[in-house]
């Protein structure tokens, strides 16, 4: 009798214990950046907007490839941004690992009766197929080259990609190059590919614009293709008709060999610039750190990033020599990448994917997205609240989603979203956001 | 019986700590001339490899030792991955909001470890159901609750203030020696340790002998939980941050840990496996490193992985056929001293 009492209180206890683990990982930033708050909050929002939500709702699937900083500022910004204004309903997938598990995703987005899918993992014509049977409009982040079938296939609910802009990202980081790296390039490169071989999109259009940076500055004939070079699974050492020593290094971060193979490159003492297709400068941190101390050396870094608070710490914590523990930094601006995909997408949901989506030959648009490039932590102070999910201050308010939307501008054309889309840099968001 | 022979059965402790000391030394010889001739540098090059091999190999050792908790009695934990995800993901953000630095990381997540464990543990002697079907079941509840906490983010300690001191070479040492002596003692010297070695031996047994067999698991479990959390703190000390999974990934944790743990049981025949697995963890990282240095030559980090599960492989192999080794051998020695008695009567008689 006495045991059961026992066994029955260390049931109870323990229960009550897991109810509150969870319920304490259940609360967060979420509800402490409420729909209402969120719309008012942003600077370019309601306030300059009339404010009436639509009577339609419709239902978004979006499927994701990561989780981390960006990925969780774009689900706040659909959910506590977009949601509540423009009366949609979005479904999150969790990390999709392969176009398997996104059509899984697909799949079950249809049962429950979604009508657009953003896909941010594959950009595929077995995808498109898939809406295109269920009467799904398809939206793809990323750029057209790297999926062919889905360019030359007849996908008619296919409204196009939001990709980045890869000449100004190469731009981004040749000017980079230029003002840090040497004129003879001695100092060798090691660029992580993170997941290009796997097709991560994000991963193969940042890689191919680093490598077309270094070709610029450089004026470097590489003797394979760029698309190859991103491609290789290998540790390859990119040959150049000037000798530069550029190494691809390819790899997920969250594999046991990934940090060992960066410190034993890093350790041969043969790079002193270390750029990265993924967000990963905090991942290889201390790696860096340690080789910059042990060999009494300088590395430079420059990643994507988003921002965050982990930026933030990256530009405040100094290195052996003093300097960030991060020196450059592309970030998107998250907001408007995702309120372009999400214009495009509504636009052909309100009947317009002809007028809205299709290029002059008729095919599914290209439209493209500025990167920010963040060089010092003076430069990051100027971009201090935007895309703040915690207080819903959004560098793509009401009014600069509306700009983009079929529903308040009729005429509007893909080369209008373009141009609104190319318009954004650092001293237009400033004067946006006031 | 030769001078050996003879020498080997007067030393045998010395003999015992010769052979575990030998297996990692081996291993790291082997890494040493296969890396310089290939790739023109030592695998322990300089002052960054070694703090990576330590940060490593207390990360190692104390996830091997947590699986060595259980995995011996019968009880294959699958959740002991999703325990370290949650445990240091709570229990590290918790600290980290408190301003405890480093050192509160270790011990909230080696506390919410020991919950996490001690949960599975009451789950299991209360269900009965099978520990890896359980396992699996609490890997997929653990890995979603760790995985809504925090907005997705998981632990991160990147330029946290005072997480440097788990990078700390010292710091490192004191933990490594502090769970060497709890683990021994626990498993070899306490009443805990000697009810698990009967329960080991036969569970029946041990229950008709009125050890209280459901505490020693429920105590297996929450062990295991802390020690997994302390292998997921300094790995996440040395990656900077621990990002939450989904769909059972937590898994491969485990399974990437057998390795050490298998070269650790298999050592812990001749020394205690507490050691052993020290031993064996040492084995595994001094491979891993060495392996790493192949990057320098192009090998991916997909080769790198295939080669030290090859190596693994290998090695289940060989244990899985020691006693069929073992027998040719010791035919060998029937045969070739039955050939020598045939031949000294055959001498006597030709006298």
């Amino acid at each position: 009798m006495r045991k059961n009492i026992w066994k029955r209180t260390a049931t109870l206890f323990l229960a009550g214990v897991m109810a509150v683990i969870s319920l304490s990982g259940c609360g967060g930033a979420s509800s402490s950046a409420p729909a209402a708050a969120a719309a008012s909050g942003s600077t370019t929002s309601a306030a300059s907007s009339e404010t009436t939500v639509p009577t339609k709702q419709f239902v978004i699937g979006v499927a994701e490839a990561q989780a981390n900083d960006e990925v969780t500022t774009r689900r706040a910004y659909y959910e506590d941004f977009i949601a509540p204004n423009y009366n949609v309903k979005f479904i999150f997938s969790e990390v999709l690992k392969d176009d398997a598990a996104v059509k899984t995703f697909i799949e079950n987005c249809i049962d429950s009766g979604a009508d657009a899918i953003i896909d941010f993992k594959s950009n595929s014509a077995q995808m498109a197929r898939m809406c295109e049977e269920n009467g799904v409009i398809y939206t793809v982040q990323g750029i057209p080259d790297m999926s062919p079938e889905l360019e030359d296939g007849n996908f008619p609910l296919h409204t196009g990609w939001v990709g980045a802009d890869n000449a100004q990202v190469g731009n981004l980081f040749r000017d980079w190059l230029e003002a840090n790296a040497s004129a003879d390039g001695k100092e060798g490169f090691l660029i992580s590919t993170s997941l290009a071989p796997q097709g991560n999109v994000q991963h193969v259009q940042v890689s191919r614009s680093i490598l077309e940076g270094l070709q610029e500055k450089y004026g470097l004939t590489y003797e394979k293709s760029i698309e190859d070079l991103v491609a290789s699974s290998e540790t390859t050492n990119v040959a150049n008709d000037k000798g530069i020593l550029i190494t691809l290094y390819p790899g997920s971060p969250n594999k046991e060999t990934w940090l060992p193979g960066i410190s034993s490159l890093l350790q041969t003492g043969k790079y002193a610039m270390f750029l990265s297709s993924g967000q990963t400068y905090n991942q290889s941190a201390t790696a860096v750190k340690e080789v910059e101390q042990a060999f009494n050396i300088d590395i430079k870094v420059a990643s994507i990033a988003a921002f965050s608070t982990t930026l933030t710490t990256a530009f405040n914590t100094k290195d052996a020599n003093g300097n960030p523990s991060v020196d450059m930094v592309t970030v998107k601006p998250s907001s408007a990448l995702n309120a372009c995909l999400f214009a495009v997408t509504y636009n052909a949901l309100n009947g317009a994917i002809e007028t809205t989506c299709r290029d002059a030959d008729g095919k599914p648009a290209n439209f493209r997205f500025q990167m920010i490039s963040i060089t010092s932590p003076e430069e990051l102070a100027k971009t201090e609240g935007w895309d703040n999910k915690d207080t819903g201050t959004w560098i793509a308010g009401k009014e600069f989603v509306d700009s983009m939307l079929v529903t308040k501008h009729p005429d509007i054309t893909p080369e209008d979203i373009n141009k609104i889309m190319a318009g954004l840099n650092v001293d237009s968001i400033s004067a946006m956001m006031g | 019986m030769s001078k050996w022979q003879n020498f080997n059965k007067r030393h045998i402790l010395l003999m015992h700590a010769a052979f575990t000391i030998a297996v990692p030394l081996v291993v790291w010889m082997v890494m040493n001339v296969l890396d310089t001739l290939v790739c023109g540098v030592s695998t322990m090059n300089s002052i960054v490899d070694w703090t990576t091999l330590m940060r490593n190999l207390v990360s190692s050792f104390c996830f091997a030792l947590g699986l060595n908790c259980n995995l011996p009695v019968g009880r294959m934990d699958t959740s002991t991955g999703s325990q370290m995800y949650l445990a240091c993901i709570l229990g590290g953000n918790i600290a980290l909001s408190l301003n405890l630095g480093g050192v509160g990381v270790l011990l909230f997540s080696m506390l919410l470890g020991m919950m996490a464990g001690g949960f599975t543990g009451f789950l299991f002697i209360n269900l009965r159901i099978l520990p890896m079907v359980l396992g699996l079941g609490i890997s997929l509840v653990y890995e979603c609750i760790s995985f809504s906490m925090y907005d997705q983010q998981g632990l991160n300690l990147f330029g946290k203030p005072g997480v440097e001191i788990l990078s700390n070479k010292v710091f490192i040492i004191v933990v490594t020696l502090l769970i060497m002596a709890v683990m021994t003692y626990l498993f070899q010297y306490s009443s805990f340790g000697y009810n698990r070695r009967a329960i080991q031996g036969n569970q029946k047994l041990a229950n008709d002998a009125g050890i209280n067999i459901y505490r020693n698991a429920l105590l297996c479990y929450v062990a295991a939980g802390a020690l997994v959390a302390i292998a997921g703190v300094f790995d996440t000390a040395y990656k900077s941050s621990l990002v939450p999974v989904l769909g059972m990934s937590s898994n491969s944790t485990v399974f990437t840990n057998m390795f050490p743990m298998a070269v650790g049981v298999w050592l812990a025949k001749k020394t205690n496996p507490v050691i052993g697995i020290l031993a064996g963890s040492l084995s595994v990282q001094f491979l891993v490193l060495g392996l790493a240095k192949f990057t320098n030559v192009g090998m991916s980090n997909y080769m790198q992985t295939c080669v030290k599960y090859s190596v693994w492989l290998v090695f289940m192999i060989y244990r899985m056929n020691e006693d069929k080794i073992q027998l040719a051998k010791d035919k060998r020695v029937r045969v070739a001293l039955a050939k020598a008695t045939r031949a000294k009567r055959a001498a006597v008689a030709a006298a």
